[in-house]
């Protein structure tokens, strides 16, 4: 459970983010949209304790997540490619991340036959071809993978359609809802493609100028609904 | 074709360096201005110069003329950057291959490399030349000095190139080199061969000023060919590594030693695996090489200070240049190694052993020459080693903390400046020179025994201790400066 209080986060000045009150429960398969700029992955590099609020805290269950770093046992993320250690070919990449949670070259071995076809035999036993050699679709698949294998009950996953092909899109929808279903792990994505949000997320919050928006559970019409305030508010 | 020009001097006023702080800049400047004075120093005074030391003025000048000529062209080849990453936003624009090469071989002419000698050449000429010899004369000289340098320009360009797709091309500098020491050695006076050579410069004998513009026009043409085959994004980016499946090996033993040995086989693919460190590293083997071939002419000196410097400065000069970046190195990823779940304590004490590990590669050589040859006490050598594994690791580290500069692994060349913080390369460097201090004030104060034990055992109680400092002091300062150094990582500069 993450749960967010006077959150507050501003460069120069200017109040990028404001949440006052958000509280993610276990479970939860949490969607973020909103616009570029609107605070999405400044939220999500708060709850990962990457920058420093201003004001406020973010706990998960019960650590505050600048203070304790227990928190990490049981969280997972992929934010950006900065998440890559571009030099290591995949397979190094997996088990580093793998030794980090006491996972074994085998542990990790069987867990990466799970992706066999999202790797689509593109990114496993490639000798010699290091990460920053893949392309951009790849690179986000290594990535999205590197969070998945570590088994999180808090899973943080900024843009993770992004670059990825349409096969790769449905199998990754698919396996984040089993996963949920399966652990009863808590997923945190953000989007700016709202027809993926809405298909997958069961809880959507809605971000604008660092503010929220609106809260909505996903309840059937939440599409129309969304798509109603981007178009209409925003552009007329 | 103008838009280059334009942009070339956009790209300098705007460059990252202008922004750095006050302290950097006034540190570079100073250092900037320190060469100009000298050289210009050099240059003004060369009549008085070349005059103390007898003989006909003009032949003692140009007797180093070949020695120059290889040095300057090893240096240029280490050190001058290629400008290829500049054209890389233009590959896709409509403007002809042809041109773009143009502009990467004129470019290549604005380098410090060619502009330096004049502050010499240029007074030498209108001193002494023009009083000797007539305008004329001077002229000539100019022009064929200038030619010497265009040839040496362009030739380093090429040499560049080639290696940037293979790295062994870096050698072909060097061999020119040892091969010009090696005649001088075996017989052949580079020095009276370099008179002969510049009395034709000053003749404009028109045999040598053919051959010199036809081998300029040559490498010109041969460079162009390259590029007109090579001018891909690809290549340029050129991301073929040097085999390392030897080092892999090594990596996988040292990977099965539970946790420290993970995160420290992963300190070495990044040291082999990408081009910034690798180049540093390059280059400690040649200093150790170049600074044991200067002492082992020199019979007679024993415990001499100089030595002592250089032996300190060579021991900890790998440690010095690696840890000073502690944690920009892996500034690309670093928000991850943050955001997971790892031992951040190993973490930093695999640094320390990597830190030492650097030290110990240099220091064996050296221990093993000494023992041989006895110039240096082997007890100092040691005592050396101990404070410079122990007590400097722990400074470096320390000032490596602060350094919150993004450093791009894959940008090679050495001379790089980014991430470097002048304020903390300058202290990094002094402190290098603790331990001579401690030695000489105890050697002074009371004899050569104490003055040992006073740097042997600071050394070695940080070297025992190394856990409690790494878990009480680095690591907790790091985690003040979290936040901060993050952020800095985060920023790309180039």
């Amino acid at each position: 459970m993450i749960t967010i209080t006077n959150l507050e986060k501003a460069y120069n000045q200017k109040v990028v983010l404001n949440i006052n009150d958000l509280t993610i429960r276990q479970g939860d398969f949490f969607g973020l949209v909103g616009n570029n700029g609107a605070g999405k992955t400044t939220l999500l590099r708060l709850i990962l304790d990457l920058i420093k609020a201003e004001r406020g805290v973010v706990l998960s269950d019960d650590y505050i997540v600048s203070k304790s770093e227990s928190w990490k046992d049981y969280t997972a993320s992929y934010l950006d490619e900065g998440f890559l250690i571009d030099f290591l070919t995949p397979e190094e990449f997996f088990y580093f991340i793998g030794g980090e949670y006491g996972y074994t070259k085998p542990d990790i071995d069987s867990k990466l036959s799970d992706y066999k076809p999202f790797f689509n035999d593109e990114i496993l036993g490639q000798r010699k071809k290091f990460i920053r050699d893949f392309s951009k679709g790849n690179k986000q698949k290594i990535g999205v993978v590197s969070a998945l294998i570590t088994n999180p009950q808090i899973l943080i996953l900024d843009e993770p359609f992004n670059s990825l092909d349409p096969t790769s899109q449905i199998f990754l929808k698919r396996y984040l809802i089993d996963y949920n279903k399966r652990t009863n792990a808590t997923i945190v994505i953000s989007s700016h493609d709202l027809n993926h949000v809405t298909e997958i997320c069961k809880r959507i919050v809605l971000i604008e100028k660092g503010l929220i928006i609106r809260d909505l559970q996903n309840n059937g019409n939440v599409l129309a609904e969304l798509e109603n305030y981007f178009s209409v508010e925003k552009v007329y | 074709m103008k838009n280059f020009y334009t942009n070339l001097w956009k790209s300098f006023i705007r460059n990252e360096r202008w922004r750095r702080n006050l302290l950097t800049k006034i540190l570079f400047g100073i250092l900037i201005l320190y060469f100009i004075l000298v050289f210009l120093f050099l240059g003004l005074n060369i009549d008085k110069i070349l005059g103390e030391s007898g003989g006909n003025a003009v032949d003692k000048f140009n007797s180093i003329l070949l020695w120059y000529l290889p040095i300057d062209l090893f240096l240029r080849c280490l050190l001058q950057p290629l400008p290829t990453i500049e054209i890389l936003p233009y590959l896709r624009l409509r403007i002809r291959r042809s041109k773009m090469i143009n502009y990467l071989l004129v470019r290549s002419v604005v380098n410090i490399f060619n502009f330096i000698p004049l502050f010499v050449i240029i007074p030498f000429s209108s001193k002494i030349l023009l009083s000797q010899y007539g305008i004329s004369a001077a002229l000539i000289y100019l022009s064929g000095f200038s030619l010497l340098l265009i040839f040496n320009n362009f030739l380093a360009l090429l040499i560049g190139f080639l290696t940037q797709k293979n790295s062994i091309c870096l050698f072909i500098p060097l061999s020119i080199l040892a091969f010009t020491v090696l005649l001088n050695k075996w017989g052949f006076s580079i020095g009276n061969l370099s008179v002969v050579f510049g009395r034709d410069v000053l003749q404009g004998k028109l045999s040598l000023f053919g051959a010199l513009l036809a081998a300029i026009i040559i490498i010109i043409y041969v460079t162009n060919r390259f590029l007109s085959r090579n001018l891909y994004i690809d290549e340029l980016k050129s991301n073929k590594e040097l085999k390392t499946s030897f080092i892999s090996l090594g990596i996988n033993k040292i990977r099965g030693l539970g946790e420290i040995g993970r995160y420290f086989s992963l300190e070495i693919t990044l040291l082999t695996r990408n081009k910034r460190p690798r180049q540093m590293l390059i280059m400690v083997p040649f200093f150790i090489a170049y600074f044991l071939l200067i002492i082992s002419n020199d019979k007679n000196l024993q415990n001499h200070f100089p030595f002592l410097v250089i032996v300190t400065m060579l021991t900890g000069m790998g440690a010095s240049m690696y840890g000073q970046f502690m944690f920009s190195w892996e500034s690309s990823y670093f928000d991850s190694i943050m955001a997971r779940k790892n031992n951040f304590i190993n973490y930093v004490k695999a640094k320390f052993y990597l830190l030492s590990g650097l030290s110990i590669i240099v220091f064996v050589p050296l221990l093993i020459f000494f023992s041989l040859t006895k110039r240096i006490d082997i007890y100092l050598l040691c005592s050396i080693f101990f404070f410079i594994i122990g007590v400097n690791s722990f400074i470096i580290m320390f000032f490596g903390t602060f350094n919150d500069g993004r450093i791009d692994l894959s940008k090679g060349r050495l001379f790089n400046y980014q991430g470097v913080k002048g304020s903390q390369f300058i202290l990094t460097f002094l402190f290098m020179l603790l331990p001579l201090g401690i030695y000489s004030l105890f050697n002074y104060l009371f004899n050569v025994i104490a003055g040992e034990i006073a740097i042997a055992l600071p050394g070695l109680v940080f070297i025992i201790f190394h856990d409690w400092w790494i878990k009480r002091i680095i690591v907790p300062k790091f985690r003040n400066r979290k936040y901060k150094n993050l952020e800095g990582y985060r920023k790309l500069s180039f």
